[in-house]
């Protein structure tokens, strides 16, 4: 049988002092975890989020985005109207020609970011279906109005309905607001397609055309249409697949910050270490006793194993609680994929909790393995003899 | 080995190394200890009393020679093995109590019982019974900071017994304690060995303890100098006698 919880329990209540100091250290090792898992996990979100399962993006073959395509118009022509695609109450194909360019934006108290202005035409609304006008209006076609993310609202210069933005060469006037179920295109402004083309002396070709999909449609025919015929000879892909690939940007981030915690990590096990190693030291006579009196090398090992792990699950939930007010913060992401700046809430997910819960757990477990180790080889005449 | 004898050494050898040195802390000892005794080992200090309680307790190997307990042969056990035979077989007593600090009276004396298959009613039963045996039954919410000496060394002896093992051994016992207390402490020992027949094995340096034991075994430099009566066992043959 174990060595009861509560001796060790007490025993680390009665070192108040070093289990509060070797705690503190593998708490903040936790929460810069949960702090740099949770802006991964909201970059995550937000990057891959903004795809629907029911839509294609086209984009000239061997381009790895929208910023490095092009797409003529003749290329459009002939592929809007194959039967994959989903037809409007109208007739009219959802099929929605873009092109997203990056501006300079005036920062709210200085500086400029760049960010994704996107031009369409009114069937994006439709092709989009996450994007909704929150405020006010959508821009009319054929005049220098823009409808603005509600992300970049607050954070950006002139982004209230009224406003008039300086982009590119022009000046817009903001008519909308709209949101977009917190993905990145609410880090962009939106105009009329053909004002865009003309502001950037970008001439008559889009970067890409998003098609919105009947329902069952075969997706695999048509990436292979759009790739072999001749007139369209472009490459297709679902939106889930395109953003995945995007978000390259937030694994990387996500490998960086296991890094760092990972070195933090190193240091809070060597804390624990030595705190496990003083508790045997100064508890060798204990251990003896209870060695003398029956208990196990193996159950005197799982209980200094233990303590540790409590010290360390301890620490873990109080590192979550220290890193919970960063969940819902927004801010923003230099997107290095894009080059444009994305707006993004910190998302502390119950399994990022969990993850940092286990990720203290190994820590207590290589913090605790030596020492308890050593009070398990202890012979029991030798742990008796330090009194 | 007989069976008889709670404890049996035959031709017991226990030598240590201190660095280059051989230090023959028990040499050709033989022993029998029978069942229900109180005995003491005395002897000056280094004479090997405690390596041999070691070796009796199960805590400590002979380098030759054959240890038997309860007519059980501990000598070849492995320390998993002997960790559960201690468990069942043997309570001990500690010169400086060896209370875990953190555990109250009644926790304490619960420790052993943890090895047991008792469930808790009946673990609560077997501690509160053994700390009324001791004179404690009022103290067992206390720490052990909360204690005297001596209650500290009563909790220790209710630990020992609760599992009601086939022997406690004891290692100076007295040793940490003002007179009046150690006289208790004695006495105490003297009626778990009386009342309940339990065997008792002391070491002790007290010379008022051989006034409670049945035998005496006297070690020097790790022989067996002399095996003699304990004063009470010598007042129970006059007794004897004048009848």
């Amino acid at each position: 049988m174990a060595v009861p919880l509560k001796y060790n329990l007490r025993s680390l209540l009665v070192r108040r002092i070093s289990t509060a100091m070797t705690g503190g250290g593998i708490a903040l090792v936790v929460a810069v975890f949960v702090i740099v898992m949770a802006m991964v996990a909201g970059l995550n979100s937000t990057i891959s989020d903004t795809g629907s399962p029911d839509n294609m993006i086209v984009i000239r073959r061997g381009a790895t985005t929208e910023t490095y395509s092009a797409i003529q118009l003749p290329q459009f022509d002939a592929m809007k109207f194959l039967p994959q695609i989903k037809r409007d109450n109208a007739g009219n194909p959802m099929a929605s020609p873009e092109l997203p360019v990056q501006m300079l934006m005036q920062k709210v108290g200085g500086g400029t970011d760049n960010i994704v202005m996107r031009g369409v035409l009114p069937v994006a609304l439709e092709v989009h279906d996450k994007v909704h006008i929150s405020e006010g209006r959508m821009f009319k076609p054929a005049v220098n109005e823009v409808i603005v993310g509600k992300g970049l609202v607050g954070r950006y210069e002139n982004c209230a309905i009224g406003s008039t933005l300086h982009l590119g060469r022009g000046n817009w006037k903001v008519v909308g607001i709209f949101d977009a179920a917190g993905s990145s295109f609410e880090s962009e402004v939106w105009g009329d397609i053909h004002n865009v083309q003309d502001d950037t002396q970008r001439g008559a070709y889009y970067a890409d055309v998003r098609l919105k999909l009947l329902p069952g449609a075969d997706q695999a025919a048509l990436i292979q249409r759009i790739a072999d015929d001749p007139q369209i000879n472009l490459q297709a892909e679902s939106e889930p697949d395109y953003y995945k690939d995007q978000a390259v940007v937030a694994n990387q981030m996500r490998v960086l910050g296991m890094v760092v915690a990972i070195i933090m990590a190193v240091g809070a096990i060597f804390g624990a270490m030595n705190t496990m190693y003083a508790a045997v030291s100064t508890r060798t006579t204990e251990i003896g006793t209870l060695r003398a009196l029956g208990f196990s090398p193996a159950a005197v090992m799982t209980s200094f194993l233990t303590e540790a792990l409590m010290l360390a699950i301890a620490a873990g939930i109080v590192g979550i609680i220290l890193a919970m007010p960063i969940n819902g913060l927004s801010t923003t992401f230099g997107n290095f994929v894009t080059f444009s700046t994305l707006a993004f809430s910190f998302q502390v997910t119950p399994r990022i909790m969990l993850e940092a819960i286990i990720f203290a757990a190994v820590m207590g477990v290589f913090g605790g393995w030596l020492p308890a180790r050593q009070a398990m080889r202890m012979r029991v005449v030798d742990a008796l003899r330090s009194v | 080995m007989d069976s008889k004898f709670a404890v049996d050494l035959e031709h017991v050898v226990r030598t240590y190394k201190r660095d280059e040195f051989e230090v023959h802390a028990l040499d050709d000892v033989t022993i029998q200890v029978p069942e229900s005794r109180f005995v003491a080992i005395m002897g000056p200090s280094g004479s090997g009393k405690t390596t041999m309680l070691n070796l009796i307790a199960g805590i400590d190997h002979p380098t030759s020679g054959r240890v038997a307990v309860g007519g059980e042969e501990i000598t070849g056990m492995k320390e998993r093995d002997l960790a559960a035979w201690r468990a069942r077989h043997i309570g001990l007593v500690f010169q400086f109590y060896n209370l875990i600090p953190v555990l109250t009276a009644f926790e304490n004396v619960e420790l052993p019982l943890l090895l047991t298959n008792l469930g808790k009613a009946e673990r609560r039963e077997h501690v509160e019974t053994a700390l009324k045996v001791v004179g404690l039954a009022d103290r067992m919410d206390h720490y052990p900071r909360q204690l005297s000496g001596g209650q500290e060394q009563r909790v220790a002896i209710a630990r020992a017994i609760v599992t009601d093992p086939t022997i406690v051994v004891a290692d100076e016992p007295t040793g940490d304690l003002d007179a009046k207390s150690a006289e208790d402490i004695l006495g105490l020992m003297v009626d778990l060995n009386q009342q309940f027949h339990k065997t008792i094995v002391m070491v002790t340096h007290d010379p008022r303890a051989e006034r409670y034991v049945d035998t005496v075994y006297r070690l020097d430099k790790g022989v067996l100098a002399g095996v003699e009566p304990g004063k009470r066992a010598r007042g129970a043959e006059a007794a004897e006698a004048s009848a």
